[in-house]
């Protein structure tokens, strides 16, 4: 267990894990270009490994789990980028733009 | 290690048996071409699969239920572990994947990608049985990243305008959903130290705020497929572009991978922390019915619109889904032993009806080739078997007695009531009144299919002919039909040792 | 907790179940419903068979009930066990009052069948006829005896999908006849599904407050059970009532005007006999009786006021609509809806009367029970005789077109005229007049006492009186109207079967012989009911108010009979040219016509919830940015109110 505030240097990097939480859904809100959406998602990604990372160094030594856990995640990360890409030149073959707007033939 | 007539078997078994399945198919589809032979050796070896998997289940849930324990575990590659829970979840996604292999076997014939398709769907067990049987919230999200790939893959599967977008929302939404899941889990390793579920049971509850907000993000998390209150609006465009048997297993079992995610946070994270953990129930509760609410006037809209898309029967099921799926949450929410009994019978009964709904959507959609509701008319008439199980999925769905809808509702009702909070009666009440929403799109389907007379295409109603009086092309698609809605039926007639099982679950849940 | 005689588990002890007489009873019939469907793929007429032997065997069965008289509980376990935390347990339970509804539905569900063979033969899809009428009378029957409220929501839902299939029967006709049985069926679904879902809250508030669904543990507990529950259970069991009994405001499942023409009468005539006049529309004024042991002990003055009100403004107004309704089964439709109205203007005076009056009370209590199961007959003896009158003029429904049929179908005229005076109340020699008395009786009694109540009495009673000259003057108008007069030229009429006519002069003879020897049993029947104490109901009125009573419905009784005589039978067989000259009479034929414009209204509501339905829609964009952001806002909002709340 951590009391937060103990370990200054850490806490530098679970805010950095905050701020690319936030600006990964900032990103999938406001981004037109679905290029843009994939790239918040791997923003996405990064965020909990990150946070894995401080943790696991917040444990007092650097706890080997959560490197297991990083490596694993970011693996799973890349299969998600990876078929996402794949989704994606499925749909510019349909709509001929990577424009989000574009893909709202369903609705209500 | 379970004991599965006189062999020592490791629990990983429920993920390697559809995987080595699944892996085989792929690797046959490189060396052989496919022709109707071929193509029979894939059925066979997918039919083979997934009958292996649903009756170690059913040997293991006996095993389980005969012996003095409640929880198994294994370590075998990785760490795994079964309580009564898991085994109610294999159960019920062993059953729905073998009766949605059974009728691949007419339904696919039609496409090449046929080992591909049971690829996925053999994979997807494999990922929902290992968030089944996960005893760590971070296997719980490797095993869930695994089902969640597949059913992108499976809503693309068509790979037309529809799906190609459907599929993108889907995966958007989806993986950034399970994203939010996982930093959820590092902030509650962060202040727990730990992550695995017999350490955080063992923990005593802390007043911290980082973790409140992990607790929160996990839930919201599988909030995503769970399909919780507009955390939804990728599955009314991702279900219906999937093919029907993959719809069945997106609509009938995947959001239980969400569901029991929800369930596991509920029981561990929460209870871990002093600061939110009083008011979830309420807050789930509210949420609960919302969805159920949005869920119930959605699809009612369907059938007001004249668009060139309108009135698609996959669409009007998906918003039937997001309502169950409200359900499912409410009951949740109620935390008594009923409720959560009731969540885990809802699932199933929500499953069996559905897997039946979709199966009947696919039949009609292969024997015809359109998928809107105008064109179904009365095909119930000229086929009964066909309308005679419609009737008794949507029946159950609408809890109507004799189907195991009526239970598996009734039984969350009053596991609302049982919570003794206002909020609480009045969300059971509330549900009730919203029932009469859901039967009123659930009649007017019944019409629809049923009951109106076939005055559409003459060409349509000649390819349904050929198809369901045809019994080389229908027998294995009314045959997994037919499985279902006696399921269905007889649960409703004899509910008692269904319901006994979930509660026997829930106990254990609750302690 | 209730006293069970024994237990039996639904799952290890099925092979002894099968043998009970209790459980045979509902049990039967819906084994027979499956067997007939399996049989009908051999032989029609084994299937046919099987129908009449299950419902005959269940009519013998709860014969041998009601004069077996072993009152007691069987706990019949279907729900979970003990093992893991008791929940509920369910049971039949055999008391006067269920014996007594089993027969009813049986009884009628066996002579109905019966009729059935001649009026369905040859009908498209007689197989799925039988398969839910048989599942009826299981339902019902199941409903009748459930002495837990859960067996009696299983029933009352049975009954419910009956209905809706038996109404939609005919959706293979061609349209428009077949689109207007299924929308019938939907309609009758929904309206009765409101109260339905109130049922299971009120079930559900009771298994909160109690720990118990068990009625004999209801009636033992409920005082306990916190004021503002009380009224919460007591109105939502009143809504169930309505529902399902069809009254005000939901009258229209069971009859709408003819400009919607969407109602439960699209169904077959024999589905309308036994569903929605002799047994499932009683089930509303069953589940009010049974609850009179339960909710007479406390004084819940919304709801006892609310039962009354919805008694007297139904049975005003559906009486009305009946004197203006051209269609033959339109009239005795809402002819129902009046009746069921008088039974629970008795049991609302069970209720107001019980504090200070209980010999009142019993009294209301009884006449409903009595009128229950005489307005059971006559009103199946009138709808038969309807359904064999459509059936030997092709399908002819409107009886301003009908006259003169006496001739051709003599044994029908002497029938329908029992029925019609049974329906009247004529006193002394048909059940029906016996009953109404009963009730208008305890009403009088009631309006005299000094309760605080006696105001509603009064108006029971004032508007009894009314009802009972309107129902004299509509009951004689169907009869005039359809036999007397000239018989139209393009009128083919064909003599119904032995069968038909066999089936509705027994029950002609039951109506008679039901009449004056219900009185001699029903007291001492009933007793166990009421703990020994001595019930009035007599042959003879025995007070002075019997006596004041009887003349006033008789004056009544005879007034309509006269009027409707001298319109219908010596004038000219309309009222048209009367109506059209005063602009309030025909104000108030056009209301009365169009149903008091009930189904205006709910078309209205349903338009409007469209309308705002249609305005949701624009929540799903399909926009991958919009989803987004209403995730996250959502997200946002449970954060916020999960940590700042």
């Amino acid at each position: 267990m951590v009391a937060i505030g103990t370990y200054g240097d850490f806490e530098v990097i679970l805010v950095l894990s905050l701020m690319m939480l936030i600006i990964g859904v900032y990103g999938l809100v406001s981004k037109k270009s679905a290029i843009k959406v994939i790239m918040a998602i791997e923003i996405l990604v990064g965020a909990p490994n990150l946070a894995f990372i401080a943790f696991g160094y917040a444990q007092g030594t650097v706890d080997p789990m959560t490197e297991a856990f990083v490596i694993i995640s970011l693996s799973v990360g890349a299969a998600v980028i990876g078929l996402s890409l794949a989704f994606l030149r499925n749909l510019w073959k349909h709509f001929h733009t990577t424009e989000v707007d574009a893909y709202t033939t369903l609705k209500g | 290690m379970v004991n599965i007539l006189g062999f020592d078997l490791p629990l990983f078994v429920f993920a390697l048996v559809p995987m080595t399945t699944a892996s085989l198919l792929v690797l046959l589809e490189r060396f052989l071409n496919v022709s109707r032979t071929q193509k029979n050796i894939m059925h066979i070896i997918a039919f083979m699969g997934a009958a292996t998997d649903v009756i170690l289940a059913f040997l293991f849930g006996y095993a389980i239920l005969n012996s003095t324990g409640n929880e198994f575990s294994s370590t075998f590659i990785i760490n795994l572990g079964a309580d009564v829970t898991s085994l109610f979840f294999i159960l019920i996604f062993t059953t729905v994947h073998f009766a949605v292999t059974v009728y691949c076997i007419n339904y696919m014939e039609q496409f090449d990608e046929l080992p591909r398709f049971y690829a996925l769907l053999l994979t997807v067990v494999a990922g929902l049985n290992l968030i089944a049987l996960s005893t760590d919230f971070f296997t719980l999200f490797v095993a869930y990243e695994m089902m969640n790939l597949c059913a992108y893959s499976m809503v693309a599967f068509y790979r037309n305008v529809e799906s190609a977008e459907a599929s993108f929302k889907y995966l958007v939404m989806s993986s950034s959903g399970a994203l939010l899941m996982l930093y959820g889990v590092a902030l509650v390793y962060g202040t727990t130290g730990s992550i695995s579920f017999e350490a955080l049971a063992a923990m005593s509850p802390m007043n911290n705020l980082v973790l409140s907000i992990g607790g929160i993000l996990m839930i919201l998390g599988f909030g995503v497929t769970a399909a919780m209150l507009f955390f939804n609006t990728w599955l009314p465009d991702a279900h219906p572009a999937a093919p029907p048997p993959a719809h069945a297993m997106l609509s009938g079992i995947i959001t239980l991978g969400g569901t029991y995610g929800m369930l596991r946070t509920l029981f561990l994270i929460i209870p871990l922390d002093a600061l939110t953990g009083a008011n979830w129930n309420i807050v789930l509760i509210v949420v609960g019915i919302l969805t159920t609410l949005q869920g119930n006037l959605f699809a009612l809209i369907q059938f007001l619109r004249s668009d060139p898309q309108a009135r698609n029967l996959k669409r009007i099921f998906a918003f039937s889904t997001i309502s169950h799926m409200g359900y499912l949450i409410t009951g949740l929410g109620a935390g008594t032993i009923l409720g959560i009994g009731g969540v885990l019978f809802h699932a199933l009964s929500h499953a069996l009806a559905k897997g039946v709904l979709f199966m009947i959507t696919g039949f009609l959609i292969y024997s015809t080739g359109t998928y809107y509701l105008d064109q179904y008319k009365g095909f119930g008439r000229r086929d009964p078997l066909i309308g005679v199980c419609f009737v008794i999925g949507n029946f159950s769905l609408a809890s109507i007695p004799l189907t195991s809808g009526f239970w598996s509702k009734f039984q969350i009702i009053l596991g609302l009531f049982e919570n003794g909070n206002p909020i609480g009666v009045f969300a059971g009440i509330t549900l009730l009144i919203f029932t009469f929403f859901a039967a009123a799109g659930y009649l007017w389907l019944i019409k629809y299919i049923v009951f109106d007379k076939s005055d559409q295409d003459p060409k349509y109603i000649e390819n349904f002919d050929s198809v369901t009086f045809s019994r080389r092309k229908s027998w294995s698609m009314k045959a997994a039909i037919v499985f279902l809605a006696i399921l269905v039926v007889l649960i409703g007639i004899f509910p008692g040792p269904v319901a006994d099982f979930a509660i026997k679950a829930a106990t254990a849940l609750l302690g | 907790m209730a006293d069970f005689i024994n237990t039996y588990s639904f799952y290890t002890d099925l092979f002894t179940l099968l043998v009970q007489p209790w459980f045979l009873i509902f049990v039967l019939p819906m084994i027979g419903a499956l067997l007939s469907v399996i049989l009908a793929r051999f032989n029609a007429f084994i299937r046919n068979i099987i129908a009449l032997i299950s419902t005959g065997l269940a009519a013998g069965f709860a014969l041998l009930l009601v004069f077996g008289q072993t009152w007691g509980e069987y706990a019949l376990e279907i729900m979970p066990s003990n093992a893991v935390g008791v929940y509920f347990t369910n049971s039949i339970n055999v008391d006067p009052l269920s014996a007594f509804m089993a027969l009813v539905a049986a009884g009628l569900g066996f002579l109905i069948a019966l009729f059935s063979l001649e009026y369905m033969k040859g009908d498209e899809a007689e197989t799925r006829y039988w398969f839910f009428l048989q599942l009826f009378v299981g339902g019902m029957v199941l409903l009748v005896l459930a002495g837990d409220l859960i067996l009696l929501y299983f029933g009352w839902k049975i009954v419910g999908v009956c209905s809706y299939f038996l109404i939609g029967h005919w959706f293979h006709k061609p349209d428009p006849q077949g689109e207007l049985c299924a929308k019938s069926g939907i309609k009758a679904f929904l309206m009765t599904l409101v109260g339905d879902i109130l049922l299971l809250a009120a079930l559900g508030i009771l298994w909160l407050a109690l720990g118990t669904i068990n009625i004999t543990d209801i009636i033992t507990g409920f005082s306990t059970v916190s004021a503002s529950l009380q009224v919460l259970v007591a109105l939502f069991v009143l809504a169930g009532a309505i529902g399902k009994s069809a009254q005000f405001p939901l009258i229209t499942w069971l009859s709408s005007p003819r400009s919607v023409n969407i109602d439960a009468m699209q169904g077959p005539t024999t589905v309308s006999a036994l569903i929605h006049a002799a047994t499932m529309v009683k089930a509303g004024v069953y589940l009010i009786s049974r609850f009179y042991f339960v909710f007479r002990q406390v004084e819940i003055d919304i709801f006892f006021v609310a039962l009354a009100m919805v008694a007297v403004i139904t049975a005003f107004i559906t009486a009305a609509s009946a004197l203006v309704s051209v269609d033959i089964k339109r009239v005795l439709a809402y002819s129902t809806v009046s009746q069921l109205a008088y039974m629970f203007m008795g049991l609302a005076i069970g209720y107001l009367a019980y504090s200070t009056e209980e010999a009142i009370s019993f009294e209301g209590f009884m006449g409903t029970q009595f009128h229950l199961m005489s307005h059971a007959i006559f009103k199946a003896l009138l709808f038969l005789s309807a359904g064999a009158i459509i059936h030997s003029l092709g399908n002819e429904r409107n009886i301003k077109k009908m006259g003169g049929l006496k001739k051709d179908l003599p044994i029908l005229h002497w029938v329908t005229l029992i029925g019609v005076c049974a329906l009247a109340g004529i006193p002394f020699l048909f059940n029906g007049g016996y009953s109404k008395e009963t009730i208008l009786t305890s009403a009088f009694a009631f309006a005299q006492t000094e309760s605080s109540y006696a105001i509603f009495g009064w108006l029971i009673f004032g508007i009894g009186i009314i009802t009972a000259f309107m129902t004299a003057v509509y009951a004689f108008r169907f009869f005039f109207l359809i036999f007397y007069g000239e018989k139209p030229a393009d009128l083919k009429v064909h003599t119904p079967g032995p069968i038909m006519h066999g089936v509705t002069g027994l029950l002609g003879g039951l109506v008679i012989v039901t009449g004056f020897t219900t009185p001699l049993w029903f007291n001492a029947y009933f007793e166990p009911m009421f703990e020994g104490y001595n019930l009035h109901l007599a042959i003879i009125p025995s007070a002075l108010e019997g006596w004041v009573t009887l003349t006033i419905v008789t004056a009544m009784v005879a007034l309509g009979i006269g009027l409707s005589y001298l319109i219908y039978f010596k004038g000219d067989r309309t009222i048209m040219p009367t109506v059209r000259k005063y602009w309030i009479l025909n104000v108030s034929h056009t209301i009365a016509k169009e149903g008091f414009y009930l189904d205006r209204l709910y078309s209205s509501l349903i338009d409007l919830f469209h309308w705002g339905n249609w305005k949701l829609r624009n929540l799903q964009t399909g926009d991958l940015n919009y989803n987004m952001s209403l995730l996250g806002a959502v997200a946002l909002t449970i954060t916020v109110i999960l940590l700042f709340l």
